[in-house]
């Protein structure tokens, strides 16, 4: 588990200068899987991050390195750097640092972002994850899924997560809830948003944003709006058809100066964009949590312990997200069996 | 890997030729093969290696199997195993296959298979030997294979059964 304070002010093999970093933050981020630090490295001073992961390396670090190694350096990205292990057998994963990102940036701000901050973020992230540097970097033939960009962005303009949930069924039934079983219930949604709107004053969302979130909250993958077509979309797309003005806070309204040179910097701190790419991994699924606690590893690697259901229920959760569920539903089955339930606790 | 056989093509079929590019970051060393050949001893190591990792593996997807061979074959062909230390073909073995299960969708992890196997191993070890291996690999993991492929040549075959389409799956 972790070690005493006073460890860890050297991380590296001390012979090799190469690989030496210091660190220069007691404690950055600490999750149940991980910690994240801050450090130096000692020639260059160059600040990384550095996540120390408790029981080995685990799945979703594997997969998220994996996946951001198979990606061209882009801004938007954030970079892998490399991985060290010590004498100890303790091992670190070097990655670039941020001084800022979206949950952080959300906290900071106490009342919830106007229109125009969702549509600026919006927007570095749909760079993020526009087809043009996804381009020969996915390895599977896979469709950059919309579905978490859709929660974000619903987060953003909401300042609270769209659908909470601890585990994959019990966020199958918030989706539920909230869009509505089956055919996705525009007034459910709706009602959501003018609750939040009157309750803490988060900014009454346009028509045409509507229309774009629904879209991105299609349940049918096949239907679902495309990052291309997102770029294109009428809510989105003056920002996008001026690309100058993001990068030349001056363009923009005064009074937005100072918000938007925060977000210039926000859209170098998509880690979790990595998570939103992995579209046939169920971490697409739980991009809200990633999202509610970034940096720090909220995903149990084992699956929940009283999760099964029947097998509509995994159908729908096969349609929801687009990724095939078989396998999930193989485990299910047999710990429903196990446990002698025959219903889904979803119904 | 998934079939979809009513569904056969891909989003995008342009995508082809750069996974056919891909591919090649994702494949031992040219000079493996030969390697290979030079010396009984190699071939007896890969042997005893893919033979631990299907028996380990069996009951258990074929993908997944596959993935931790590629894995291996990529790393023996930068990294000589010594002789000597049969014990170190298991640890390679099992660390490939966790590897793979890290990676695939599938719920089981190594300590699953071991427990079923018999199998006693020290974790720190595996861990080391993960670590080793990912190193060789660069931490590309994201195997683009034969498998990737599968869905766009069963998009040849033509059938005017639907049950023999049925029976495929």
């Amino acid at each position: 588990m972790v070690e005493e304070a006073g460890f860890l002010n050297f991380i590296g093999n001390k012979n090799d200068d190469h690989q030496f970093f210091e660190r220069n933050h007691p404690q950055y981020d600490q999750g149940s899987y991980s910690i994240i630090y801050r450090a130096n490295h000692r020639k260059t001073l160059e600040i990384v991050a550095i996540k120390q992961e408790f029981h080995g390396l685990s799945r979703s670090t594997l997969r998220e390195i994996a996946a951001l190694t198979s990606l061209p350096r882009h801004p938007a990205v954030i970079e892998f750097k490399e991985v060290v292990v010590d004498d100890r057998d303790h091992f670190f994963i070097i990655m670039e640092h941020l001084e800022n990102d979206l949950k952080r940036f959300m906290d900071v701000k106490k009342k919830p972002l106007n229109l125009n901050e969702v549509k600026c973020i919006m927007n570095q992230f749909l760079e993020g994850v526009s087809p043009k540097i996804l381009v020969g970097a996915e390895a599977y033939s896979c469709a950059i899924d919309m579905w978490p960009v859709g929660c974000i962005m619903a987060e953003l303009l909401l300042k609270e997560v769209l659908f909470k949930g601890r585990c994959d069924l019990e966020q199958i039934a918030q989706i539920y809830i909230v869009l509505g079983n089956g055919e996705p219930d525009d007034n459910r949604l709706m009602q959501k948003f003018l609750a939040a709107t009157s309750s803490t004053g988060a900014p009454s969302v346009t028509e045409l944003g509507f229309d774009l979130l629904k879209k991105l909250l299609e349940y049918d993958p096949e239907k679902r709006i495309t990052a291309e077509a997102t770029l294109n979309h009428g809510d989105i797309s003056p920002f996008l058809n001026s690309p100058s003005s993001l990068h030349t806070p001056t363009a923009l309204d005064k009074a937005y100066d100072d918000y938007v040179c925060d977000m210039i910097t926000l859209a170098k701190s998509k880690i979790q964009l990595s998570y939103a790419r992995d579209c046939r991994d169920s971490s697409s699924l739980r991009t809200t949590f990633v999202l509610s606690e970034p940096g720090t590893q909220v995903i149990p690697t084992k699956p929940p312990k009283l999760s099964y259901g029947d097998p509509r229920e995994i159908a729908k959760l096969d349609r929801v997200m687009g990724y095939e569920a078989s396998l999930l539903d193989r485990h299910l089955g047999a710990k429903a069996q196990e446990l002698g339930h025959k219903t889904s606790p979803l119904t | 890997m998934e079939f979809d056989l009513e569904n056969p093509l891909p989003p995008s079929m342009d995508k082809f030729p750069s996974l056919f590019h891909i591919e090649n970051e994702h494949m031992p060393s040219k000079t493996y093969l030969q390697a290979l050949n030079s010396a009984d001893s190699n071939l007896s190591i890969r042997r005893e290696i893919v033979s631990s990792i299907f028996h380990l593996t069996r009951g258990i997807d074929p993908f997944s199997s596959y993935l931790a061979t590629n894995y291996m074959d990529r790393f023996l062909s930068t990294h000589s195993i010594p002789d000597g230390k049969p014990w170190i073909l298991k640890v390679v073995a099992i660390s490939c296959i966790s590897l793979a299960l890290k990676m695939r969708k599938t719920e089981f992890s190594v300590s699953d298979l071991l427990d079923a196997g018999g199998f006693i191993v020290d974790f720190l070890t595996i861990e080391r030997m993960e670590m080793l291996i990912l190193g060789a690999l660069k931490w590309r993991m994201r195997s683009v294979n034969p498998f990737s492929f599968a869905n766009y040549f069963v998009t040849f075959f033509k059938s005017k059964d639907d049950s023999s389409i049925q029976a495929l799956k």
